[in-house]
């Protein structure tokens, strides 16, 4: 298995912020869960099995359908981890995005609250879509679908209902968040002066 | 009109495009080694981890889900343990009389049990076979308090000497489940190439197995099927029988209600309680229930239901 990690982390290099991005906004949902450990736990999973995949050109689908079957087991999962204490859980990652302005923050805490909104095939197919940078050809593929047209449709569907809540939900979302947003100048003050 | 509808499609992919833009926008380029190092460390960390450690892991990951498993496995042992329990058959009432006195004790007891549910045995008395004679009275089908009743009535009949009162028991054993649903017995048979002796003989047994040892049940022809009757039924035995298959099936189910039961605390008449059990299964009809309202050992209203449902 080491023999292969040096080609699996080569292979993983160019679509290593996509995977993370695509496993934050699949199983984020406004900070319940710690999309690291569903991220780490995807890339231990495919560091080890990695000498399994045959054709390397599709990396990229075999590692986000790694991500969408752990996505699922962590949910699957998540009840029972409620009664594992902290000193047994195990080590995590962190990843921390700390680049956002209190703006960026807003927009996306916006997404993600919408995102929530959708099925867990249409926020997949949309994330898979979107982030992903996958045809409908090979989210077909990866979701295990039968024809393109049911894709196509879900797309559409997913589209049109996030616009809806966030054209709905703007106004109000930002007046909701006055107070985390003057918590974050604070903060940030605080910062500054140490 | 059209265009106006293509515009605002436009207008709309856009305004979604930029907050996937945003999103597009982390970059996590940076901690890239962090989590090679990171995932290499646990994959090694994973590789040389002893037997004994990943066991300990699996406990420490999975205790909840170990005690649930553990718990649920000594309940089913637990069901399982055969327990010992006590059915009574029935009493005997034993007394002695002088010689003289036989035939007209004999009448008097006659008159007294008036359902024939008893047999009496008379000996000679060992001690003094002359002149003694020892009744042996068998009670079927009673309970104590009437079993009382009778000894009491007895004891009145002029030269009934040494009166005793004794409870013929069974013991049998049974897994703890089998006791649990006592209460209820679910039995299917299937009658074919049986004769109806066998079929009621066969049927029967597994009643008494269930420790329904009061009730029988007989099977008969009639007009080309085979019927269920019902022959005598125990205090609070309560069973669904299913003879025969889907075209030919009869089927008899008995389930004794007493007035705590299916909130029958305003239900006062036969008929409100016939409406209750109709309530509670839409598919029976009339002609399917019969009630019989009787009085229990406290005296309170008691509501004996019979289901007889053909399919």
């Amino acid at each position: 298995m080491i023999t292969d990690s040096n080609e699996f982390f080569e292979y993983l290099k160019p679509v290593y912020s996509d995977c993370i991005r695509f496993c934050k906004y699949l199983t984020k949902d406004l900070n319940k869960f710690n999309y690291e450990d569903v991220f780490q736990q995807s890339m231990l999973i495919a560091c080890e099995k990695f000498n399994t995949l045959i054709d390397k050109s599709k990396f990229k689908s075999w590692m986000f359908t790694i991500i969408l079957r752990e996505s699922k087991n962590f949910y699957r999962k998540n009840f029972w981890r409620k009664f594992i204490s902290i000193e047994d859980s195990p080590e995590t990652l962190n990843l921390e995005y700390t680049q956002d302005t209190i703006e960026d923050i807003d927009k996306k805490n916006l997404l993600i609250t919408a995102l929530n909104k959708l099925s867990k095939k249409e926020k997949e197919s949309i994330l898979l879509f979107e982030l992903g940078g996958f045809s409908i050809e090979e989210i077909k593929d990866i979701q295990n679908e039968k024809s393109l047209s049911s894709v196509k449709s879900r797309l559409s569907s997913s589209r049109k209902k996030l616009l809806h809540f966030i054209i709905k939900n703007k106004t109000d979302y930002n007046s909701n968040n006055r107070e985390t947003l003057e918590d974050e100048t604070i903060k940030i003050l605080q910062r500054t002066n140490g | 009109m059209k265009q106006s509808k293509y515009y605002k499609e436009q207008m709309d992919d856009k305004n979604l495009k930029k907050y996937f833009d945003e999103v597009r926008n982390e970059n996590y380029d940076k901690t890239f080694n962090k989590t090679k190092y990171f995932i290499l460390e646990k994959s090694q960390n994973s590789e040389q981890m002893k037997l004994t450690d990943k066991i300990k892991n699996l406990f420490l990951l999975n205790k909840l889900k170990l005690a649930i498993v553990v718990m649920i496995a000594l309940f089913v042992a637990a069901c399982n343990y055969p327990v010992n329990s006590v059915n009574t058959l029935g009493y005997l009432v034993t007394f002695n009389s002088g010689k003289e006195n036989v035939q007209m004790i004999s009448k008097e007891i006659e008159k007294l049990i008036l359902n024939n549910t008893y047999s009496l045995k008379i000996n000679k008395s060992k001690e003094n076979p002359e002149h003694t004679a020892e009744f042996y009275l068998m009670l079927q089908n009673t309970n104590e308090q009437d079993a009382r009743i009778i000894q009491n009535k007895i004891g009145l009949i002029s030269g009934v000497e040494n009166l005793n009162l004794t409870a013929l028991t069974e013991s049998h054993s049974q897994p703890v489940y089998a006791y649990a649903l006592k209460n209820f017995l679910n039995l299917n048979i299937d009658p074919s190439n049986k004769s109806n002796e066998s079929l009621t003989q066969e049927i029967n047994n597994n009643l008494k197995q269930a420790g329904m040892v009061n009730t029988s049940v007989k099977v008969v022809d009639d007009s080309g099927k085979r019927r269920l009757i019902l022959e005598n039924l125990g205090a609070e035995d309560n069973f669904e029988i299913k003879l025969g298959d889907d075209k030919t099936m009869d089927v008899m189910k008995i389930r004794q209600l007493k007035s705590g039961d299916l909130n029958t605390e305003t239900i006062k008449t036969e008929e409100e309680m016939r409406e209750k059990v109709k309530q509670e299964n839409p598919d029976l009809k009339d002609d399917d229930i019969k009630i019989i309202k009787e009085k229990d050992e406290n005296g309170k209203d008691v509501f004996k239901v019979e289901i007889s449902k053909e399919d």
